[in-house]
C-alpha cells in the first residue's frame, strides 16, 4: 500500500520511524538535485540533503498540515542552501557529473558520434552550469525549481516568499541572461 | 500596423511571455498573446530563443544520486534506526571526528604499517638503526630481560594486588565505552577506506578529463594540419600547372623558330 506524504508524516509524528524512512526514500533524490543545482558542489549538496531531513525530522511535530510536505522540505533545503552560500561567500563551483566517464569516451575506438560533437555537448552543459552559477540566487533558484522540479509559479512564490509576478520576472531575467551568455559560446542556443 | 522591431504588447509582456513559455498562463492572457504573436517579430524571436535556452538547460545532466537512492533503503546516514533515541548527528567526514580520535587512528595506522613491515627502530651509541623483515635475529632472551626489569623496578606483592584491584574497578566502570570504541574504530576505518576510494575516483575523473581534452586538442590539430596540407597541395598543383604552361609556351616558341629557320 502506498501512503501519501501527509499520511506518512502523521505516522512519523506518531513514532513510526519506518514511515519517515519512506519519506526520505521518496524525497531524497529531488532534494539532493535541488541542492546540487543550487550550490553546485556534490559533497556540500549531500550534506545539505542530509541536514534537510535531519531538520525536518526534528521539526516534524511543528509541521503545519495546511502546507504540502514537499514544499516544506524544499523550504528547509533552500534555507540551508542560502546559509551555505552565506558561509562560503563565493561563486559556486560546479563539478563534472560523476556519471560522465570521459576516459571511456575518449578511449573508445569507434565512438558512436564524433568526439568533437561529444565534447561540444559537454562544453554546452558546462557553459550552462557556469552561467547558472553566476546568476543571482533568486533567479537561479526560480529556474531550478521550475525547470527541474516542475513547481508552479505559485509554489515557487510561496517558497521564495515573493509575489507571483516577481517569480515570472525572475524567470524571465534569468532565462534572458542564459540566452545572452550561451549565444556567446559556440553552441546551438542563439 | 505592427512594427517589426518594436513589441506593442502591454506592460506585463515579459510576465505573459514567461507564462506562455511554461504553458502556465491565464486563458484570457493566452488568447490575447496568441492574437498578438503572429504580428510581432520580437516576441516570436524571443519565445523561440528562450525555448532553445530551456533545451540547453535540459542537457544539464542529472547529478549523481547519493548512495542508497533508488534502492530499498535510504542512505545509511539518513536512515532512522534507533527508535528510542532522537536522531543523532554523526560524523560526516573523517575531519569531523574528535581530534583525539583522529590522532589515535593515525597512530593505529602507523603502528599497523610498522607491524606489517616488521620494522624495528633502535637507537644506540652507533646512532639510529632501522631493520625490516621477519628474518632478523631474536633479541635477548626473555628471561634475561625479565631479570633486568626486576632489578630496575622491583615491586612488592601488595603493590601488585592493589594495582590489579584498581584496574578491575576501572574496567568495570567503563565497559560500554570499550565496546563503543571498538565499533567506532571499525566505522572510522570504513570511512577512511571510503575516503581513499573517493579520492581515487576523483583522480580518475580528472585524468579522464585531461585525456578527453588532449584527444580534442589532437583532433583539432589534425584537422588544422589536414587543411594546411590541402592548401599546400592546391598551391603546388597551381604552381605545377603554371610551370607546365611555361614549358609548353617555350616548346611552342622553339617549334616556331625551328620552322622559320627551315
Amino acid at each position: 500500500m502506498t501512503w501519501t506524504d501527509e499520511e506518512l508524516v502523521a505516522r512519523s509524528i506518531g513514532g513510526d520511524h519506518d514511515s519517515f524512512n519512506q519519506l526520505i526514500l521518496r524525497w531524497e533524490r529531488p532534494i539532493y538535485a535541488l541542492a546540487y543545482r543550487t550550490i553546485g558542489r556534490e559533497e556540500d549538496a549531500r550534506d545539505v540533503c542530509q541536514e534537510t531531513f535531519l531538520r525536518a525530522y526534528r521539526a516534524l511535530p511543528k509541521f503545519r498540515r495546511e502546507a504540502k510536505f514537499s514544499s516544506w522540505l524544499y523550504r528547509i533545503a533552500l534555507n540551508l542552501c542560502r546559509d551555505w552560500a552565506r558561509r562560503q561567500r563565493r561563486t559556486p563551483v560546479v563539478q563534472l557529473p560523476e556519471d560522465v566517464d570521459l576516459m571511456e569516451m575518449a578511449a573508445a575506438a569507434e565512438p558512436s558520434e564524433p568526439i568533437e560533437n561529444i565534447v561540444a555537448r559537454k562544453d554546452l552543459t558546462r557553459r550552462v552550469e557556469q552561467v547558472m552559477a553566476r546568476l543571482p540566487e533568486e533567479q537561479r533558484t526560480a529556474i531550478v525549481l521550475k525547470e527541474y522540479h516542475g513547481l508552479t509559479f505559485q509554489e515557487i512564490a510561496d517558497l521564495q516568499g515573493c509575489p507571483l509576478s516577481t517569480v515570472k520576472t525572475r524567470l524571465y531575467q534569468g532565462l534572458s541572461v542564459l540566452r545572452r551568455e550561451l549565444a556567446r559560446s559556440p553552441g546551438r542556443v542563439a | 500596423m505592427m512594427n517589426d522591431d518594436l513589441c506593442t504588447y502591454d506592460g506585463r509582456r515579459d510576465e505573459v511571455l514567461v507564462a506562455y513559455l511554461y504553458d502556465e498562463i491565464d486563458p484570457l492572457d493566452r488568447d490575447a498573446f496568441e492574437r498578438h504573436l503572429p504580428g510581432c517579430v520580437p516576441c516570436r524571436t524571443e519565445l523561440a530563443a528562450l525555448s532553445d535556452v530551456r533545451d540547453g538547460l535540459a542537457d544539464w545532466a542529472e547529478p549523481e544520486a547519493p548512495a542508497g537512492v533508488g534502492g530499498k533503503t535510504p542512505r545509511t546516514a539518513l536512515r532512522l534506526v534507533d527508535t528510542s533515541q532522537p536522531p543523532a548527528r554523526g560524523w560526516r567526514t573523517f575531519g569531523d571526528a574528535p581530534v583525539w580520535l583522529q590522532a589515535a587512528a593515525a597512530m593505529l595506522v602507523v603502528a599497523a604499517s610498522l607491524g606489517v613491515a616488521n620494522i624495528n627502530l633502535t637507537y644506540s651509541k652507533d646512532g639510529l638503526s632501522i631493520t625490516t623483515g621477519w628474518l632478523r635475529q631474536a633479541s635477548a632472551p626473555v628471561a634475561a630481560q625479565a631479570a633486568a626489569a626486576r632489578e630496575v623496578n622491583p615491586a612488592s606483592k601488595s603493590d601488585l594486588v592493589s594495582l590489579e584491584e584498581r584496574l578491575l574497578q576501572e574496567m568495570k566502570a567503563q565497559p560500554a565505552a570499550v565496546s563503543s570504541t571498538s565499533s567506532d574504530d571499525e566505522a572510522l576505518l570504513k570511512r577512511v577506506r571510503a575516503l581513499v576510494q573517493e579520492s581515487e575516483r576523483r583522480q580518475q575523473r580528472e585524468l579522464a578529463l585531461r585525456v578527453a581534452e588532449l584527444a580534442r586538442d589532437a583532433q583539432t590539430q589534425r584537422q588544422a594540419d589536414l587543411v594546411r596540407i590541402d592548401r599546400s597541395l592546391g598551391l603546388m598543383q597551381s604552381r605545377t600547372g603554371v610551370e607546365v604552361m611555361r614549358t609548353q609556351q617555350q616548346l611552342n616558341t622553339l617549334a616556331q623558330r625551328v620552322s622559320q629557320q627551315r
